[in-house]
Order: C-alpha cells, then structure tokens, then sequence
C-alpha cells in the first residue's frame, strides 16, 4: 500500500499550481468573518478530496490500472488505499487550510480560530468523508470521466428524490420546516452526543461503501 | 513448473479462449499468433486481470488466485498497452518500486536506465516508442523476478531497440532458475530466444513445438498439381492453394528431401508455419 500511496502522491503533487491558485484564491475569500474561515476551510478540503478522485482518473488513463495490478497489488489492497488516501488527503486539506486561514488572519490581523474552530473543522472533515463515501464506489465503478457523469446522475437523482419526498409529505401535511425544527430539538437536547453521533455514521458509511466498492473491484475486468 | 494453465476456458461474445500451456524453469516459452488470437487475454488471464470461466492456472505451483503480494514480487509483467501514468517521471516511479519490491536496487536500475538513454525527469508520456519499450522491459528486470511475462515487448521498436531489449532479456535468462513466457508476433524475435513456442488462433492452441525441432524439421513443400497427386500425404500437417499449385506445412523435412529430390523444399520458418496452420486446409 505504501508503494501506491507514494504514487498517488506524486500524482497530486503534478497539480501544485492549483494548490498556489487556493491560497490567492482564499486571500480574496475571507472577510472578517469567521464564517468566511469556514468556507475556506471547506473549499480547500473539498479540492484535497478531489485530488482523490483525479488519482482514479489518472489510474484509468491508458489502461494504466491494468499495470498496476500486476505490480505487488492486490484488487483490495488497491481499494483499500483510496480509502486511506482519502483519509489522509481530508487531514492534509483540512490542517493545510488552517495553516492558510492561520496565515491571512495574521496579515489581515483578524483571529478566525476561535473556540468553535474544532468542532466546524471536524464536522467539514466528516461531511466530506460522507460524501467521498458516496463518490468513491461510484468512481471505480465507471473510472474517470463517466464516473464524474455518473456522480452528476446520482446527486441529481438525490436532489429529485429530495424534492419528491418533500411534496408527498406536504400532501400529508408534513412539512420540511417541522422536520428541520424536530431535527434541530434533536441535536439541542444531546449536545453532547452529535459529534460521536457523526463519527459512527460517517464510519459506518465508509465501511458499507468500502464493501462495496471491493466487490466493485473483485468483479472488474482490466 | 512455474506456470502452468490446464483447460483455461474464458468465453467473451465474439471469442472464446481455450487454452493450456506451461512453462519449466530456465525456459523461454514464446505464444506466438495474429492480432486477436488471444494473446493478451492469455496473460491478462494468468494475473486475474481477466476472471477465467474454468480451468486451472497455478503460478509458482500455487493457483494464480491465491497468490499473494509477497508471491507477486517474484512476478515480472510488460503489458503491451499498459504501464505506469504517463504523468510520472522515472525519478517519481523509483520511490513507488522501492516501496513495492523487497530486491529493488533503485541506484542500478537509475543507472541502467542512464545507460539505456532513458532521462529520469522527463514524463513518460513525452517519451518516444522505443523509450517505452525499454523503460517496460527495465522495470520488469529491476528486482530480480523469477518469472517474467512479456506481452509484445518489442512492438514498434526499431532493430537496434529490439536487439536491445532482446539482449537484456538473454542476460536475465543466465540465471537458471528464472523463465520467461513471451508474445510477439516478430517471428524473428521468437526464433532467436526460445526454447519452445506455443501458436494459438482464435483462442485456441493450434502447435507447441520446441524451436530447435520447428526450424530443423519443419518445412514447407511447394509442389506443382502433378507432384500434389503423387506426393505421399501422411507427413502433411496442412496445404494451401497458391497460384502454381500447393504450398504443404510439413513435420518431416529429410523425409520428403530425400523421397521427392524434385520438389522445392523451404526450410521452415515461423512465419510459414503461422501462415500454414492457420490459412492452411488440415489434413
């Protein structure tokens, strides 16, 4: 595994000029606001997930996964690895973006760390992890440029399902602001208890999605 | 052994894969076929890149599905259409080797490809066909496999390359227990290197002959109708129609030199016995 993380970082690092394009970019983005810190934090992780998915598509390219599997790589060591990068690159992204925000607080002499700051960066790094468990089976399953048309579909498809669901509960008078009211006296009675909460959802949904996608891989003709 | 496959079957829509071939140590085997004969479908089979409907493949006397990491790194494949990202550099591909391969030695094969003409800080993909070619073969070599499957590793490459590559391929075979099982439909290539050849078409395994016995009794008879008729046909593998009568794939040379002194009697060659077997009527 250590072979192909090594790999797929050097394939990340091919996109440097994007990582420097982030942080003019975030100088511009932030205000005084530590909201705005949120969303740069956000913005950056979401590139470093991203480059999770790029490393697919580079895989993909000229049958190149093909090789790799005739290298000391196993179909599972293979998916497990994404999984791992994932991980890692979510960490990278998040401590990177802090270290950015860190930096423009500095210059612009405004403090975004404030005592909220952990609690926002894990949920991003969670949320994030939610999404990439979504993506990734997706993403071995139709590789690159069809597995992006593929993720497009399904969003699509969960946007469609959303609104569906929304107006067959209006039909029974269940409306959405008594589900989010419900929600939110929920998470205010157990304060405590979101964030862990959180944890074993996101980790049970990287667990069925590693599953998934093993079996996705185990069944692949290269 | 260090591979065998019994009865591998693999059956695609338009193309069914039939086959069974093994390989001893200190041997090249060479699988030799059209485009489409199922060449790469053979060797995608061996490393599971191709699941098999039955059969059996064992590598290293294990079968093929079991073998693990550990097992994979005395494993050497070229891939004719695949290798690592054009996007990487030889410099970036040797932490990721190093990492792989316990027998790696990342300052030899960095040398060896400075000696091959191959400059590490260029993408692969800016390299030209022959650096490919080399680049492939040198990975394959770089951590002392012992089995190496080569499919087409000479395509496209010039003669001076192709003795090149060829060359290191007899130096890796000095140790022996190492083999290699290699496809190339450069019928030279194959007749200089191996110890035995298999000819498949369509899938399925049409000849294995040791090279020495192709090249010393095969031949091919070129005969008018009159010595067609009078020819005795039990040594006739396969006939071919040309324009002056018959062309004949035969096993037994110094039979027909000896009992037909007016017939023109080629020397075989692979080539001819490709184009015998499989544009050839069997008999």
């Amino acid at each position: 595994m250590k072979g192909l993380l090594i790999k797929d970082f050097q394939l990340i690092f091919l996109n440097i000029r994007m990582l420097v394009a982030l942080c003019i970019v975030s100088i511009f983005l932030t205000s005084s606001s530590t909201s705005s810190a949120a969303f740069v934090i956000s913005y950056i992780t979401i590139v470093f997930f991203m480059f999770v998915l790029t490393t697919i598509s580079y895989d993909e390219l000229d049958h190149s996964i093909s090789f790799l599997f005739t290298l000391p790589v196993s179909r599972k060591t293979y998916v497990l690895e994404k999984y791992v990068f994932s991980l890692i690159c979510g960490m990278v992204g998040l401590i990177f973006s802090t270290v950015i925000c860190t930096v423009i607080g500095m210059i612009k002499n405004i403090n975004f760390i404030g005592p909220d700051f952990i609690p926002v960066a894990l949920s991003i790094y969670l949320m994030l992890l939610f999404i990439v468990a979504f993506m990734l089976p997706i993403q071995l399953k139709f590789g690159g440029d069809n597995g992006r048309i593929a993720i497009f579909l399904v969003f699509g498809i969960i946007v469609a399902a959303v609104y569906i669901g929304n107006k067959v509960l209006e039909h029974f008078h269940i409306y959405k602001a008594d589900i989010i009211k419900f929600v939110q006296s929920l998470f205010t009675a157990n304060t405590a208890l979101i964030i862990p909460a959180f944890i074993i959802l996101v980790l049970a949904t990287l667990g069925i999605s590693y599953g998934i996608s093993l079996r996705i891989m185990e069944r692949r003709t290269l | 052994m260090i591979l065998e496959m019994k009865n591998v079957l693999k059956q695609y829509d338009n193309f069914k894969l039939d086959c069974s071939l093994s390989l001893e140590p200190g041997c090249v085997t060479g699988l030799i076929g059209q485009n489409g004969a199922g060449k790469s479908t053979t060797f995608k089979s061996i490393l599971d890149l191709v699941h098999i409907d039955s059969g059996e493949i064992n590598v290293f006397g294990k079968p093929h599905t079991a073998l693990t990491n550990k097992d994979k790194q005395d494993l050497s494949i070229v891939l004719s259409d695949s290798g690592f990202s054009g996007y990487l550099t030889i410099s970036k591909i040797i932490p990721v080797m190093s990492a792989m391969y316990d027998k790696f030695d990342k300052n030899d094969f960095a040398e060896r490809c400075k000696r091959f003409g191959l400059p590490l800080d260029k993408q692969i993909k800016e390299f030209s066909t022959g650096m490919c070619a080399k680049l492939k073969v040198l990975v394959a070599l770089s951590h002392d496999a012992k089995l190496l499957i080569l499919d087409e590793p000479t395509a496209g490459l010039d003669v001076v390359a192709r003795d090149e590559v060829l060359n290191m391929l007899r130096d890796y075979m000095e140790d022996e227990s190492h083999g290699i099982l290699i496809s190339s439909h450069i019928s030279t290539d194959l007749e200089g290197l191996c110890d035995d050849i298999y000819f498949i078409c369509d899938g399925k395994i049409i000849l294995h002959e040791d090279t020495d016995v192709l090249l010393s009794d095969y031949a091919s008879l070129k005969v008018d109708e009159k010595q067609y008729d009078k020819l005795d046909k039990k040594y006739i593998i396969s006939v071919l129609k040309e324009s002056y009568g018959y062309r004949c794939l035969t096993a037994q040379k110094r039979f027909y030199l000896e009992n037909y002194p007016g017939i023109i009697v080629e020397k075989g060659s692979i080539d001819d016995i490709i184009m015998l077997k499989v544009k050839g009527e069997t008999l």
